[in-house]
């Protein structure tokens, strides 16, 4: 399926605020792969797929406060999926869980990781990803923006609502304790 | 130091993470269309709304809106038939009572012939719609006066007894199995004065005189007085006594009074009779002599 993009998506956008339907499924199916693994790592798999359906409800919702910004749509859309994901974790603080959702899940990703360690890793990708998880909440969901949603540093900084430079700083020391603990690992 | 292979560059570490964290190639799940296009319009039920997720139950499954909705429709659809059948039973109260008045009338006025199988069929079938509290409001007298009729009917014509007369409760009797009370002692013994006691007519019948014996021959000094005849027979009407006879009969005792007693008979006193003889006339059995034949006199 071909990507919404740039102008096109500008017009996609333009035409979805009318309340086109067509326009609307088309900019959810363009971002429901990037959202969904987003907010599987935010909020663990079982509620992604919800979390996913309450991203776009909002997004529904809320258009018309739409504003063309440094975020583009993409940004907007995935700021209201950081906010679904804080609230999901609201929702089970307030259920008197003391481990939430996100952090638990990268707790397992981490015991798994951890498990693995012992074994030979020949697979890159299971490497990185295991190094990935002892990283910082704030490194991970920095990093999930940059590489799963897919955004720009400028659109990082709108979402995080910082200043691009303090992003692209801020990414290059998560990256850099990732390589420590690469190789670390590898050690 | 970075072992080979490890990117150098952020670029390069981003590549190489975006690739690690890459989820592949999903497609949206129906739900998740599904559930776009119900917030796109939220008022259309062509849109399964099911599928949105924000209304779940708290045990995370989807809640089932068929299922409300059905439930839902359910209570509307039995509220509308509460409100239909709840206004007919004023309606059916009514029949029901202008029925009831229409047999207590002609009862009351002891011509259950008026009473006809369609008044007793009417108020049958309204009865039976009643609630049991409306039932309870009008009292047994309707199912007095059902029975009372069908009674009637059945004795009248059992043909034309209507069936609604089966599904009433027997009448008191009939095919009850309750055992009666015993029964109570008895009265005190009564008392009483005695009646007034009517005297029987008395019957005395005077007896007949016998002949007198001839009569000897005295020389008379003088007349004789003729000789006794017989006495009449004494017939007594009443009881105030028979000539002659006094009554035999008692006088009934319908509460025990006693029956009068004839007075004595007293003959009349004989005739002096012509004859040379005397005699004496007969005497009542009871009575006194009927009298004394004179002298006849001198011979």
């Amino acid at each position: 399926m071909s990507r919404v993009r740039g102008s096109d998506q500008t017009e996609v956008v333009d035409a979805a605020r009318r309340g086109d339907d067509a326009a609307w499924e088309a900019l959810y199916r363009d971002l429901y792969p990037k959202l969904r693994a987003f907010l599987v790592r935010r909020v663990g798999p079982d509620e992604a797929e919800d979390a996913v359906a309450e991203t776009m409800s909002r997004a529904v919702a809320g258009l018309n406060r739409f504003t063309l910004g440094p975020a583009g749509f993409d940004g907007w859309v995935f700021g209201i999926a950081r906010h679904v994901a804080a609230d999901h974790h609201r929702r089970r603080a307030r259920r008197k869980r003391e481990v939430l959702v996100g952090q638990r899940y990268a707790a397992e990703q981490r015991r798994d990781d951890a498990a693995a360690d012992g074994l030979v890793l020949d697979d890159d990708h299971a490497a990185v990803r295991a190094v990935f998880a002892r990283l910082d909440e704030s490194d991970r969901e920095l990093l999930e923006l940059r590489v799963v949603a897919g955004l720009s540093a400028e659109q990082v900084a709108a979402v995080l609502n910082k200043r691009p430079g303090a992003i692209r700083t801020a990414q290059s020391r998560a990256l850099g304790r990732m390589r420590q603990l690469m190789e670390a690992h590898d050690a | 130091m970075p072992r080979p292979g490890l990117p150098a560059a952020d670029d390069e570490l981003l590549e190489l993470l975006a690739q690690a964290l890459d989820p592949g190639a999903l497609e949206p799940t129906p739900e998740g269309l599904a559930a776009l296009h119900a917030a796109l319009h939220p008022d259309d039920a062509r849109y399964d709304p099911a599928a949105v997720f924000v209304l779940r139950a708290p045990a995370g499954r989807p809640v089932r809106w068929h299922r409300i909705v059905a439930a839902a429709a359910a209570v509307v659809l039995v509220a509308v038939l509460v409100l239909v059948f709840g206004r007919s039973q004023p309606s059916s109260l009514t029949t029901t009572q202008l029925a009831s008045d229409r047999l207590s009338q002609a009862l009351k006025a002891h011509s259950p012939a008026a009473v006809t199988a369609r008044d007793v069929q009417a108020l049958a079938s309204s009865y039976a719609q009643l609630s049991p509290g409306q039932k309870s409001a009008l009292g047994p007298r309707p199912v007095q006066i059902l029975v009372q009729a069908c009674s009637d009917l059945a004795a009248g014509a059992p043909a034309e007894a209507p069936p609604a007369c089966r599904a009433l409760p027997p009448p008191p009797g009939g095919s009850s199995t309750e055992t009666s009370a015993p029964g109570g002692p008895g009265g005190r013994p009564g008392s009483g004065a005695a009646g007034p006691g009517t005297s029987a007519k008395g019957a005395g019948t005077s007896a007949t005189a016998p002949r007198s014996p001839t009569p000897t021959t005295v020389p008379a000094t003088r007349g004789g007085a003729p000789a006794g005849g017989s006495g009449p027979a004494g017939v007594t009407p009443t009881s105030s006594g028979g000539t002659g006879s006094p009554p035999t009969g008692a006088g009934a005792r319908p509460v025990g009074s006693s029956g009068g007693t004839g007075t004595p008979a007293s003959g009349r006193r004989g005739s002096a009779g012509p004859g040379p003889t005397s005699g004496s006339g007969p005497t009542s059995r009871t009575g006194q002599p009927s009298g004394t034949g004179q002298p006849s006199g001198t011979g």
